[in-house]
Parts: structure tokens; sequence; C-alpha cells
């Protein structure tokens, strides 16, 4: 029975009435009186019979040309059993992938392979007495084998445990098993394949011969699962080349050097790939140059040339920023870090864990070396109970903040409250002018105060909020500096005596935020609180007025991208509800047909999509119908050619 | 001596009189012909010959006895005048017509120019139309009138019917007690038989004969494109051929009928000249021009 891969092409078949209607409305013979008729040769009298029949042929010759072009584009094929249909099988084999990406989970975190198990039981299960089945597993090779006088039940139970297990995928030894399988086999055959698609999975179905009575339902079972996996993203860093990203692929399966494309931004990043076994998973740490700060995309294929390459990618966000620093000047910096001024800010600042997002530096300098030439890539400069500055420091300082830096003064034992008051804040780099400090308080005494409010939409402290916030308001506060704000100055946080904690201001460009306590523990026991480190952090990051990402991305967020169209072999539709995953294909298109959804009872058990499908496929008849094809276009040409020579032979205007 | 430029004769039968189209035709093929401006003789000299017993003293030419001792007599073309008949083939192939030209026009253009040629030379001349059979006459006259004569019955020819040329050679016998001179304007489409019979009866009589044969450019090189509809002009037979295929077969049936009125013409001393709107201006009046020389 003929099918038509592509029947919409069968409407040019509407094209047909043009040669039609050029016959029917052709020119008439121009009427042209001679002397005599003599002199015309007496063979062409019967002209005129010859012509009407000569016009016909090459009407049929023409008609027949647009029909076999429109066939050709249709791609005819010789359908040996309708799909869709009844099939009442004699015998079934069940293909069971049990490679390494059946582990995967979908997008509700549910396993597939407790659900395709459960499928398989109740298939078997639902078979009838009598019928010959087979359940083959499959990964690198035929991996157990299970029919129908074993103890199945157990068998299955075993595997639920036992598999999925290490390794790729080979399609081919698994046909070859269902080839073998049906040797022996007589009647109509059913052969049920279990796969998650990876790979070229159905190419190795169109490389296979099956007999012809063979039925093949492809169930799909790859709710997003793939193959490779981007597993984490480092910190960007700053290079000779400019700022780059480190990224982790995880590839559960043997690769090549040139198998594994990362893109960045859909620009394509030379990477150096070292091989691993085969079938064995495997971490590549590549380092990508990114060159610019900002947000990027990170999109790693493997074997792109694959036509399941949309199945064998993931894609993340990477924030890449290049790094900055916070430079610490401290009047009395010792030899003994574990006693200085700075210890804690330093251990507040530093970047603990490699690979985190935090990318800041410290340094810390005295105030005699607070010089332009000092502050490359700094963003912050933190002023730490300083008695005094040079006047040339003061000059860099001032020009600093105005071209966009932050200035952070902490009070102290040591500060010299009059030439704050003169320098400093006379030249706008303090946000108030300094009065005293109070007597110091111990700690359990009722004299000892406590932050007791602070703006929680700022940005250095919206973060402290529920427990975080009744911590912050037990912390003590032996001694502060009391202080009088200037009028464009914003207190952030204030003492339960009223006094300001945190008062900050603009200057040019820059901020200038004043901290009316100790960066240690001398005036205060909140260094050694828990709420330090994110306070600190937050309030340099804020200083330095780093982009906040929290609302836009967060690093190392999956993103999904639909798969370009050259990802896919030209007949594969990829559906754009599901991500990266899903795939619909068959080997040969018109060798099958394709029924939306799966049976309610598998989807239901197996939780797959809604858009699944079930792929109802006969015999493979691709030689032969690759030959009506070759035939049809040969035919195109022949007629083309034949028109052309009839009608310049009949000369047919 | 005719001119080497042609005249355009689809712009010449845009001009619907006749006879300003013959003296245009006549005029335009002996411009750049003038009159000598010496004053000779009247009798043409023709040539010397020896003095033999019974000649005429007064032919002896003293001057060349008295360089040379011998006698000569000098030899003159004698005047004479020329008894012409136009005869004009009116059937229906005559009416066949060109791009730009019919082929009727042409031939009553070149007997008008003929008449008019005639007139001027003082030759007697007349018209005598035929198809069927004759149609019209007018009698070979040498007076100024004829020419109006003869312009107003080539005015009134209507072409129709087939050329038969059995019954002209009765009729010009009849009419022709004298050798004469007969211009046969034909495309002698006819019956080869019954031409060579009229050839063969005209010159038996002793009368010359010139034979015009005015072909139209797209009958001679059958310039017709596609499926056509050929009708003949003188059965109103239709037959569809396609141009291209017969294109060579006609040509070549057409050469040979050429041909073999060629041979018919040679074999009875009869002048058969072809031409078309291309040379209609030149060919017919040099040919006339030839053939009046060497008239009785």
């Amino acid at each position: 029975m003929i099918g038509w891969l592509y029947p919409a092409f069968l409407s040019a078949l509407a094209a047909l009435a043009v040669p039609v209607i050029l016959h029917l409305i052709k020119r008439r013979p121009t009427v042209v009186m001679v002397p005599s008729l003599r002199f015309v040769p007496r063979g062409f009298r019967a002209y005129q019979r010859r012509l009407r029949l000569h016009e016909y042929l090459l009407l049929a010759l023409r008609l027949l040309l647009l029909a076999a072009l429109v066939a050709a584009f249709a791609h005819p094929f010789v359908r040996t059993r309708m799909a869709g249909t009844a099939w009442q099988a004699d015998s079934t084999v069940i293909l069971l992938d049990v490679s390494l990406s059946m582990q995967a989970r979908g997008p509700d975190g549910a396993a597939v392979w407790p659900a395709v198990m459960r499928d398989v039981r109740a298939r078997v299960q639902a078979l009838p007495a009598g019928h010959a089945w087979r359940v083959v597993a499959y990964a690198d090779g035929v991996c157990a084998t299970l029919q129908a006088t074993d103890n199945w039940q157990r068998v299955l139970h075993e595997w639920e445990t036992s598999f999925p297990t290490y390794g790729g995928t080979d399609y081919n030894a698994a046909w070859r098993a269902a080839r073998d399988a049906l040797a022996d086999q007589h009647g109509n055959s059913h052969v049920v394949w279990y796969t998650d698609l990876q790979k070229s999975a159905l190419a190795a179905l169109a490389a296979q011969q099956l007999p012809s009575t063979c039925h093949v339902e492809i169930v799909p079972c790859t709710p997003g699962a793939v193959n490779q996996r981007i597993a984490f993203v480092d910190a960007a860093r700053v290079t000779d080349l400019g700022v780059t990203a480190r990224v982790a692929c995880v590839v559960s399966g043997g690769v090549n050097e040139n198998d594994l494309q990362v893109y960045v931004d859909d620009l394509r990043v030379p990477t150096r790939v070292e091989q691993c076994a085969p079938g064995m998973a495997g971490t590549h740490v590549l380092t990508l140059p990114v060159m610019r700060s900002g947000v990027h995309v990170v999109r790693a294929i493997l074997r792109a040339d694959d036509a399941y390459a949309a199945d064998n990618q993931d894609s993340m966000l990477v924030y890449a920023a290049p790094a900055w620093r916070v430079l610490l000047v401290s009047s009395t910096p010792i030899s003994n870090t574990l006693k200085a001024k700075t210890l804690y800010i330093e251990t507040a600042v530093q970047q603990l864990v490699p690979g985190s997002e935090w990318h800041a530096t410290h340094a810390t300098i005295k105030p005699e070396q607070l010089a332009k030439q000092n502050l490359r890539a700094t963003r912050v400069i933190v002023l730490v109970d300083v008695a005094r500055l040079p006047d040339d420091a003061v000059r860099v300082l001032a020009d600093f903040v105005r071209a966009g830096g932050s200035l952070l003064v902490f009070c102290g034992e040591h500060t010299d409250i009059a030439w704050h008051n003169a320098t400093l804040a006379r030249r706008g780099l303090l946000p108030a002018q300094l009065i005293y400090a109070t007597a110091r308080a111990r700690a359990g005494n009722y004299t000892c105060i406590g932050i007791e409010q602070w703006h929680t939409n700022h940005p250095a402290l919206r973060w402290c909020t529920g427990a975080a916030a009744d911590d912050l308001r037990a912390v003590p506060f032996y001694r502060v500096m009391r202080t009088l704000p200037a009028t464009n100055a914003e207190i952030i946080a204030t003492f339960d005596n009223g006094d300001a904690y945190l008062a900050a201001a603009r200057l040019g460009s820059g901020t200038v935020a004043l901290m009316t306590c100790t960066a240690d523990r001398e005036w205060t026991a909140f260094p050694r609180s828990r709420l330090y480190l994110p306070f600190m952090r937050e309030m340099m990051r804020w200083l330095a007025q780093e982009p906040d990402m929290a609302d836009a991305v967060r690093t190392a967020q999956i993103v999904v991208r639909d798969a370009r169209a050259e990802q896919v072999r030209p007949g594969i539709v990829l559906r754009s509800t599901v991500p990266l995953a899903a795939i619909k294909n068959v080997p040969d298109a018109r060798e099958c047909a394709c029924e939306q959804g799966l049976p309610s009872a598998a989807q239901a058990k197996l939780g797959v999509r809604d858009d699944a499908f079930v792929v109802s496929t006969t015999t493979r008849r691709e030689g032969k119908n690759d030959c009506i094809e070759s035939w049809l276009i040969a035919a195109v040409f022949l007629l083309a050619a034949l028109e052309g020579l009839y009608a310049n032979a009949v000369s047919y205007v | 001596m005719a001119t080497t430029a042609h005249l355009n004769f689809a712009a010449l039968a845009r001009i619907s009189d006749v006879g300003l189209r013959a003296h245009i035709m006549v005029h335009s093929y002996f411009a750049g012909m003038h009159p000598s401006p010496r004053y000779g003789r009247n009798a043409e000299f023709a040539s010397y010959a020896a003095y033999r017993p019974g000649d005429d003293l007064r032919d002896i030419d003293w001057r060349a006895w008295a360089r040379s001792d011998e006698y000569f007599i000098k030899r003159y073309d004698a005047d004479c005048t020329l008894n012409s008949y136009i005869v004009l083939d009116i059937s229906g192939s005559m009416c066949h017509a060109g791009e730009n030209t019919v082929k009727m026009c042409m031939s009553v253009t070149v007997s008008a120019a003929l008449a008019l040629l005639m007139l001027r030379q003082h030759d007697a001349f007349g018209l005598l139309t035929f198809a069927n059979d004759i149609v019209c006459d007018v009698p070979p006259r040498a007076h100024e009138r004829q020419f109006t004569r003869v312009l107003a019955a080539l005015a009134s020819a209507q072409t129709g019917g087939a050329s038969r040329f059995a019954p002209l050679g009765p009729a010009l016998e009849q009419r022709l007690k004298r050798k004469s001179l007969i211009v046969l304007i034909s495309d002698l489409t006819g019956d080869c038989a019954e031409i060579e019979e009229l050839f063969e009866r005209v010159r038996f009589y002793g009368h010359e004969l010139l034979c015009l044969r005015p072909l139209a450019v797209e009958e001679v090189q059958f310039s017709y494109h596609g499926r056509v509809v050929l009708v003949d002009a003188e059965t109103g037979e239709r037959q569809m051929v396609h141009a291209r295929e017969v294109r060579a077969a006609y040509q070549e049936n057409l050469r040979a009928h050429g041909e073999q009125l060629l041979r018919c013409a040679a074999r009875h001393a009869v002048d058969l000249e072809t031409f078309t709107a291309h040379d209609v201006s030149i060919k017919p009046l040099a040919a006339y021009l030839v053939k009046r020389k060497m008239a009785p």
C-alpha cells in the first residue's frame, strides 16, 4: 500500500490544471494566403491530424512530468502494514535500556527507572499465557536476558536494584539481540523498546534488519535527562586575557577531545578535554575565557554532530566579573596577625572557599602608604581605627571617593577626633562629626547597648531577617563613638540609645560610611558573631557597588535553552514544551506513524510528559522506498528531457 | 544605365495613383541619365563594311578611303516603331499580400511603367489582362491617350480566378498581325505544359516574348512561423502546416518550378525575369530595355 511521507505536497497536483488550461487557450494558427498549394509537399497534407495527436501526447507528457515531480516531493513509500491497526503479536521482545543515563530523574525529581520497571512488569504480566516473550537488558552490550521460562518476577525485582549500570548505550547490540530472539519465532512479533533515546538510537534501528512481520513500539523514558551535565561554575577570575570562568562538565560516557563542545554566549570556545575511559563517567574542568563581565550562558554539547545532540547538552548561567580589592588601612599593623585590629575584617572579606561566588581580595597597608599607585582594582578603602592620615593621603582619598570609590571608617581608641572633624568631615569624607567615645561598659551590664533599628531594605542589611535579626539585636556594644550626623547623611542603623551605628553619605560618585564602633572585638562582641561575616560581605558588596544579581540570576543556575534547528536532523521535531530532551524522531519517517501520547496506563506509571509518543513502525523497507524515490526523481528528469526534446521536435508553441 | 539606387516599393505602393507610381518608377530608373550636350546625326552609326558592287555610293566613307585607299561603307541603325503588348495576369495568385506589398500592386505598377516607357519610345502599346480567360483588351496604339486608357484598364483590374495560359495563345495570335514584343507579367503558377505551349505558339509567329515573374518576398522565403493555415489563392483550398517543417520542401519545389520555367523559356528563346519588391524598380525595366533593343 502506498503512503505519502509529506502528503501536503499532493496539494500541488492542482498545478496540473495549468498545462490543461494552456492547452485549451493556446494560440490559434495564423491563416496565410499563398499563390498555390502545389509547392507544399504532399507528405504534409495529413499534418493537421498528426499535429492534434502531438498536442495530446505533449499534454500527457507534461501532466505526467508534473505528477511525477509532485509525487517525488511527497515521498511515497510502500507501507507494508497500516500503523495503528490492531496488531496481534505471537511473540514479544522487550528491549530494556539499562545504561547510566537511565538513572536520570525528571524535572519533578522522580526517578525514571522504577517507573520503567513497573511498566515492564505490568506489560509482561499482561501477556497471555503461552505467549513467547523475552526481555533483553542492554547497555554497552547485552547485559542480561529474561525469558518466559524464568522466574521473571524475581528477576525483574533484582534488576530494579542492580540496574542501571555504568556504561554507554549500544543499540546495535540490542537490536541484534532482538533479531536473534525473533529468528526462531513464527508469526507476528512485537518489539517493545524502553530507552531514553540517548545518542543515535533510532539511527541504529534504521541500520538493522528485522523480519517483515515485526511491529516495533518505542517507549521513550527521557523526562529531561541528559548524558552530559555542567556540574558547577567556578568564580570568575581576572587573568591576563580578561575574565575567565571555570566550568566543570560531567560526562557519563567516554569522551574524546572533539566530542565536547562548549559555547559561551553561542560562541564556541576552544577546550582541551582529557580522554577518559569509555563507559565511565568523567569530570572535565574547563577554563573558559569570557573576556567581559556580566551574565553569560555557558552551554556544553556532547557530540554535536550527533543527530540527537539536543539531548546531550546542558546550559548554565555564569556571572563573570573581575575581582576587586578591599584596601584596609590600619595605624597599628603588627606582625602578630592574631592581635591586629584588622584581624576580623580581613577574615570576613577573604575568600574562604575556592570556587565560591565571593571573589574579592584584600590588602592591608599603613596610612603613609596610601597613595594612588596602590589603589589598583580597589573599590573600598577601610580606615581601621586610624589616628590621622598624611595630607597627601587625604587628597588621594578624596579623589578616590569622588571618582566612585567608597570609604568606610571604623572608630576606635586611636581615632583623633579633632583631626577627623577638621580634615575628613570638612572635606565630606565623614558622614558625621565625631563627638566623643562613651565610657566602657562591661558585658552583661545594663549599660551595654545594642542595635535597635536599621533599614530593612538597605542592601547591607536586608538579609538580616527573622532569627538573624534577633541575633543582631542581641549583640552587645561596650563603647561607641557618639556622633553628630551631617545633614546629607543617612542613618542606616541606630543603637537603642538613639546614637548612630552606621551612617553613610554620598560624595561625588562614591560613598562614605562611618561605623561608630571598632572593627575588632575591642568595643563590641559583634566580630565574634556569626552575623559579622555576612554583614561585612554585604557591606563591602554594597560599597563596591557590585550589581545585585540575587533577583535576576543565580550563578550556576541551570537554564533551559531550546535546541536550535541545526542540532536536530531534518525530520526530527523538537517539542518546545520539554526542555532539551524531547525528541520526536523515527529512523525513517516514511516507515512509521507516530501516535501522540502514550497509553494512559503507561503514561501514569512512567510519569512522563504528556507529549511523549509511541512510535509504531513496520518493517524497514528503506531500500525499496529509496528505490521508489530514486526512480521518481529519475522519472522526473527523464520526462523533463523527453518533454524538451519532444516539444522541440514538434516545435509546439 | 540603370541607377543603383533601389526604389522603396513599399513606400511607392502607398501611392494610389497608378500613373504617378509609373512616373516615379521610370524617372527613378533613369535618374542620372541625361541627354548629350553635343549634336549628332539622326541615325546611329552602327559599323563599317567593305564596299561591294551594288552598294550605294553615298554610303562610302571618303575619309576612310583617303586614309586607307580602300572603300568602306558606313552602316546606320534604321529607326522603326515597335508594336508592344503588355499581358497582365490578374488571377487569384497575383493577389498574394506580403508584409508591405501586394503582388498585384507591384505588377500593375510595372505594367504602367512599361507603358510609360513605350509611350516615350513612341511605340505602339496595348494591354491584355487575363485569368481563366481574357478579361480586358486595350489594342496597341501609339499616342498619348493610349497611356490613359491603359491606366484606366489597370485601375479597374480585379484579381480572381485561376490563371489559364491555354486561351492566351490564340487570343494573341488573333490580335497581333505583325511581329510584336509581348511582355507577359505573371507569377506563372499555372500548368507548365500550358506555359510552354504559349511560349511555343508565340515564338512560332515570330513575336518576341518577355516574361516578368513577380514574386512576394514571403512567398520566396516562406518566412512564416509556427502553425499556419495555408489558403490557395486560386482554388481556396486550405491546409494546416508547420512553417518550419515545410519550409525547406516548399522552397525546393518553388526553386524546381522556377528552373523548369527557365529551361522552358530557354528552349523557346523567351526572356524570363523574376523580380520581387526588392528589385521591382530595376529588373523589369532593364529587361524590357534590353529586349526592346533586340526587338524587330
